[in-house]
């Protein structure tokens, strides 16, 4: 037990260190949203209330064991049962697993029939996950057609690497579900439920480039492609994903939010954000940036809902500017 | 070919390369010696055009690399030091996506992939991730990548690292055609014995950090240090019983 606790301290000083656990829950929409939707959802709402408890919180948060290379914590003198025991107990150094206790408590839960849930539920997912990757690839491969194809194609699979679209989806899901089974809950209330979907992916908009590893930006870099070729071919990525799930409510509301959350999101790209881990929610480069994104974002869908289409006229040439833009900036960065 | 004058760079305060001059001409091969840290990564990153000098020219196919545009990108082919992979796609899939961003049509990329996992011996490798693939593996990987659009100049950052004996032959065996097709090497590395095989022009980081051209002949490991290296080996290693 001495060399669990010895590694667990050590595990925490470097926790400490990073600082980015509750940075974590300010750098996505969803940190704000969840907060929203604990505190002020009615009570019909309680389902996906207690789906976005139990499942979602504690991943926005980065595992701690990340900070430990996998390989050095198997080469350390650990048996099997301490180094199971030290993959629980590491989980209780997320920050974010205490918030979540705290709001579970606030919500009048029972945090001590929570505790085991938040800490086993994200090893199992991350074991399934390991899983599903550990998978022999097929020996042909989908490829999109034109020379932009592939490269659409790449930046499509890494935005559905983080968690971020899967809620735009349940978003949608349950939204679709409500009006079906005749609730009057989000009746006449499209337009919201769209802002909320591109506030769900406004945060992957601000991190277009973080798609990429550092290793495969340098690989972008070295190819024969503008910069603004490389950020249209993410915004496509990214408006693939949007469209179907805004389509279903207001679509033009959902469109005029969602170009303008990638015209703030261009020049978010570029500045330096958390290295994305898989299966987790993106953190974008600053609570600021966010916040800005959020804000012109609702304000160009309101107005797009108030005074029609024409309106996606200057939202489309803002964003064709900032592309061109951000695309010659993100050239001469070195 | 290539061709630097008087050029600076430097990390924040740390200064890497002071006043450096480099002539390579077409159809050369010469090889960055020099100790770690020396500065051989950072060179071939700046003539690749990833990194812009602090002060001095650089002109690699007569324009400056760095926000040259596209144009130079087809002509000159960089094997960097981190590799630059896509963890999550197989090599077939890496390939082909950096054959179409070079505007390779469909089927000539098919082809070109096809011939050059079978030069490299990358075969068993074709339809891996990279994320699973040994080190050897990746840096083969990473050269067919480079290699693919049949760039003019070659940038190549410790190409043999980690590669088996029949892939370091393999990879000779190119050197010299590539060579003898007129186009242009520059690499860095570590292995003498490699280095006096394939005879190339030997530019040398020396202990004060100048890039100095050197003679193949009587070529000797110290000049890495230009001193002896203290070569004390604590007691206590070695010593400990199990």
């Amino acid at each position: 037990m001495a060399r669990v606790l010895l590694l667990l301290a050590a595990l925490l000083r470097e926790v400490r260190r990073e600082s980015e656990g509750f940075l974590a829950f300010g750098r996505n929409h969803f940190g704000a949203f969840a907060l929203l939707l604990l505190v002020l959802m009615p009570p019909a709402g309680a389902g996906l209330q207690g789906l976005i408890l139990l499942l979602l919180l504690p991943a926005l948060g980065r595992d701690p064991l990340h900070l430990l290379p996998r390989d050095r914590l198997l080469l350390l003198p650990l048996d099997e049962t301490q180094r199971f025991l030290f993959r629980i107990l590491a989980r209780l150094l997320n920050p974010l697993l205490w918030a979540t206790l705290v709001l579970a408590w606030f919500l009048r839960w029972n945090p001590l029939w929570l505790l085991p849930w938040l800490l086993l539920v994200p090893p199992l997912l991350e074991a399934l996950a390991q899983r599903i990757r550990q998978r022999k690839p097929r020996q042909r491969s989908f490829l999109c057609p034109g020379r932009f194809g592939p490269f659409y194609l790449q930046g499509l699979k890494g935005f559905l690497q983080s968690l971020d679209p899967y809620l735009g989806f349940l978003l949608s899901a349950w939204a679709v579900g409500t009006r079906i089974w005749g609730s009057d809950l989000i009746r006449g209330m499209e337009m919201g439920v769209s802002l909320l979907i591109v506030l769900s992916l406004g945060t992957q908009a601000q991190c277009l480039l973080g798609v990429d590893s550092a290793g495969e930006r340098l690989r972008l870099r070295l190819l024969p492609l503008r910069g603004w070729q490389w950020l249209l071919a993410r915004d496509a990525a990214w408006l693939t994903l949007l469209v179907p799930l805004v389509a279903p409510h207001d679509w033009r509301v959902g469109l005029g939010a969602g170009i303008t959350a990638l015209m703030v999101g261009h020049g978010a790209s570029l500045c330096p954000a958390p290295p994305r881990q898989r299966g987790h929610f993106l953190q974008g480069p600053s609570l600021g940036l966010g916040v800005l994104q959020t804000i012109l974002m609702a304000a160009a869908g309101l107005a797009v809902h108030q005074y029609g289409g024409w309106l996606f006229l200057p939202i489309l040439a803002l964003w064709g500017v900032s592309l061109l833009w951000c695309g010659v900036r993100l050239e001469r960065a070195s | 070919m290539i061709q630097c004058v008087d050029l600076h760079f430097a990390f924040g305060s740390k200064p890497i390369l002071r006043g450096m001059d480099l002539h390579v001409q077409r159809g050369e091969l010469a090889v960055l010696l020099g100790r770690n840290g020396a500065g051989k990564s950072t060179t071939l990153r700046l003539l690749g055009g990833l990194l812009r000098p602090c002060s001095g020219v650089i002109r690699v196919a007569g324009s400056d690399p760095f926000g040259a545009g596209t144009h130079l990108r087809r002509r000159v082919g960089l094997l960097p030091d981190g590799l630059g992979l896509f963890e999550e796609l197989t090599l077939e899939e890496q390939l082909t996506l950096v054959g179409r961003l070079h505007g390779l049509r469909p089927e000539e990329c098919d082809t070109r992939i096809s011939e050059l996992v079978e030069l490299l011996g990358l075969k068993e490798a074709r339809w891996g991730k990279a994320r699973t693939a040994s080190h050897g593996t990746r840096k083969k990987a990473a050269l067919a990548m480079t290699l693919l659009p049949d760039p003019d100049v070659l940038f190549l950052d410790e190409p043999f690292e980690g590669v088996d004996p029949s892939g370091v032959r393999r990879i000779e065996n190119l050197f010299q055609t590539l060579i003898a097709r007129g186009r242009t090497i520059l690499f860095s590395a570590h292995d003498l014995a490699l280095v006096t095989r394939l005879k190339p022009r030997i530019l040398l980081f020396d202990a004060d950090g100048n890039l100095v051209e050197r003679p193949l002949e009587g070529f000797h490991w110290q000049d890495f240090e230009g001193a002896e290296p203290a070569l004390e080996i604590p007691a206590w290693l070695g010593s400990s019983s199990f």
